[in-house]
C-alpha cells in the first residue's frame, strides 16, 4: 500500500465533491492515479445510489407524533398485554399444529406411502403428502441444530426436484426455486443463532450447499428459455452473494478451534475456482 | 439554508406543528434511504419512523449540529434493533433480495443497481458500511461523521480507504 494513500484519496474525494471530474482529479495525483481510479469510481457509484421504492403504506407524521407524545407508561402496559395475549395464542396454535402434524405422520406411515412420495414432483398426487411429511417432521423436531439440518436437507431436496423436473422437460419451476432459496435462507438464519461450537460447521455446510445450488443453476441456465434465464441469473446472483457473505465477511472473523485455516477457507477456494465467479 | 433550518429548529423545539412537518418533509426521505442501505428495505420505513419519534421526544434538548444529532439517534435505533433481533442486518439485507424474484413488474435496471449496491454494502463489516452510507449516500462530511461516531479524522480516513478498497474487490 502506498504511504499516505488515505490522505490522497480523501483529497481526491473532496475534489470530486466540489464538481471536478475523475480524469482531471487523477492528473493532480499522477503517481497514485492507478490506485485512486477504481476507488473514485466506487465513490461515484455510491453517490448515484437510487432512492428506495416508495411504500404504499407510508407512515404518516400524525401517527408518529401521536406515538411520540403518548404516555410511555401506558405504551409499556399495552405492549405487555399484547405480548402475553400473543404468547398464549402462539402456544395454543403451536400445540394444535404439533398435534395435527403427529396425526399426519401416523396416517402417512400407516398407509405406507412414505417411500413412494419421496421421488414425487409438483403435480403428482403424492407431492402434497411429501411436503406435509417434511413439515410434520420439522414441527416434531425440537433441537435447534437438528431443525437447521432439516432446512438444509429440504433445500437440497428442492434442488433435486428442480433438476428432475427440468430434465423431464418441465422447464424451470418457479415455486420450487423460490422454496429452495427460502429454505436455505431459513437455514442460514437458524445457523446464526447456534452455539459457537456448532455454528461454524453448520455455516460451512450451508455455504457448500449454496455453492452447489449456484453451480447447478448455472448449468441449467445454459439450456433454459430466455425468460427462465432472467430468473436463473437473479437466483445465481443470490447464491453468489450468500456465498460471499458466509465466506468473505464471516470467514475472516471465525477461526477454527485448532487454530488451523479459518472455517470457510475451502468455500473461499471454491469461490475462487468457480466458473460462475469469472 | 442554514438560517432557514435554524429558524425551523427554534419553532420545532416548542413542538410547533408546521416546523415539525417541515423537518419531516426534509429529513424523513433521507432517513428512509439511510436505513435502506444501512440495514435493508424491509425495516427502513419503520426504523426511520422510530428515529422521528425519538426526534420529536428529544428535540427540546437538541443543540449543536442538527444532522450529526439526528444520525446519532439513527445509529442508536439501529443498535437497539440489532440487539432485539437474532440475525444481523447484513444477513437480512442479503435475504430480502430473494423476495424480489417473483415480481415481474419491477423496473429491472434501477432495481438491479439498487440491489447491487445494497449487496456490496451488506458484505462489508458494520463500521465500513456505516461510514460509506453516511458519507456517500447521505452526503455528510468527515467532521460530521467524526461527531456522530466518535472517531478521529485520521481513523476515518483509514476506514474510508479500507471500505472503498473492500467494495472495489467485489466482483459485479
Amino acid at each position: 500500500m502506498i504511504d499516505g494513500i488515505e490522505k490522497y484519496l480523501d483529497d481526491a474525494i473532496a475534489l470530486l465533491s466540489s464538481g471536478e471530474d475523475i480524469a482531471a482529479i487523477l492528473k493532480r495525483f499522477p503517481e497514485n492515479a492507478e490506485e485512486l481510479r477504481p476507488l473514485l469510481k466506487v465513490v461515484a457509484e455510491l453517490r448515484d445510489a437510487p432512492d428506495p421504492e416508495k411504500n404504499d403504506n407510508d407512515v404518516s407524521l400524525t401517527h408518529l407524533m401521536l406515538k411520540a407524545l403518548s404516555n410511555p407508561i401506558n405504551a409499556d402496559l399495552s405492549r405487555e398485554e399484547s405480548t402475553s395475549t400473543c404468547e398464549l395464542k402462539f402456544i395454543r396454535k403451536s400445540l394444535l399444529l404439533r398435534l395435527a402434524a403427529s396425526i399426519a405422520v401416523i396416517l402417512t406411515l400407516a398407509w405406507g406411502t412414505l417411500e413412494a412420495s419421496s421421488e414425487t414432483l409438483p403435480g403428482d398426487w403424492l407431492y402434497p403428502i411429501k411436503l406435509l411429511t417434511e413439515k410434520a417432521r420439522f414441527l416434531l423436531t425440537f433441537n435447534k441444530e437438528s431443525k437447521v439440518e432439516l432446512r438444509i436437507t429440504y433445500s437440497n431436496e428442492r434442488l433435486k426436484e428442480l433438476v428432475r423436473k427440468f430434465k423431464a422437460g418441465g422447464g424451470v419451476d418457479r415455486d420450487i426455486l423460490k422454496r429452495m432459496l427460502d429454505e436455505a435462507k431459513a437455514a442460514l438464519e437458524g445457523g446464526e443463532s447456534l452455539a459457537p461450537d456448532t455454528k461454524p460447521l453448520i455455516i460451512d455446510r450451508i455455504s457448500n450447499l449454496t455453492h452447489l445450488q449456484g453451480k447447478t443453476l448455472q448449468s441449467i441456465k445454459a439450456k433454459a428459455t430466455f425468460a427462465e434465464k432472467q430468473l436463473l441469473r437473479r437466483s445465481i446472483d443470490i447464491c453468489m452473494k450468500r456465498c460471499n457473505l458466509m465466506c468473505g465477511g464471516k470467514a475472516r472473523d471465525i477461526k477454527s478451534k485448532t487454530g488451523a485455516e479459518p472455517i470457510g477457507a475451502p468455500c473461499r477456494r471454491m469461490i475462487n475456482n468457480c466458473p460462475m465467479n469469472r | 439554508m442554514e438560517s432557514e433550518l435554524k429558524s425551523i429548529l427554534e419553532k420545532a423545539r416548542k413542538l410547533d406543528g408546521d416546523a415539525i412537518s417541515e423537518l419531516f418533509r426534509l429529513y424523513h426521505p433521507k432517513l428512509v434511504k439511510f436505513m435502506f442501505y444501512r440495514v435493508g428495505g424491509n425495516d427502513a420505513e419503520d426504523l426511520a419512523g422510530d428515529v422521528f419519534v425519538k426526534l420529536i421526544r428529544s428535540i427540546g434538548q437538541q443543540s449543536g449540529n442538527f444532522e450529526a444529532w439526528l444520525y446519532r439517534i439513527a445509529r442508536n435505533v439501529i443498535i437497539d434493533k440489532v440487539r432485539k433481533s437474532n440475525s444481523k442486518p447484513e444477513t437480512e439485507m442479503v435475504h430480502e433480495v430473494a423476495e424480489r424474484i417473483q415480481d415481474d413488474r419491477d423496473d429491472h435496471l434501477r432495481i438491479d443497481n439498487m440491489m447491487d449496491i445494497q449487496m456490496k454494502l451488506a458484505c462489508l463489516n458494520d463500521d465500513q458500511r456505516e461510514f460509506l452510507t453516511l458519507k456517500f449516500i447521505q452526503g455528510l462530511d468527515n467532521i460530521e461523521i467524526a461527531e456522530i461516531t466518535g472517531r478521529s479524522l485520521g481513523a476515518l480516513r483509514v476506514l474510508q480507504f479500507r471500505a472503498l478498497s473492500a467494495m472495489r474487490e467485489m466482483k459485479d
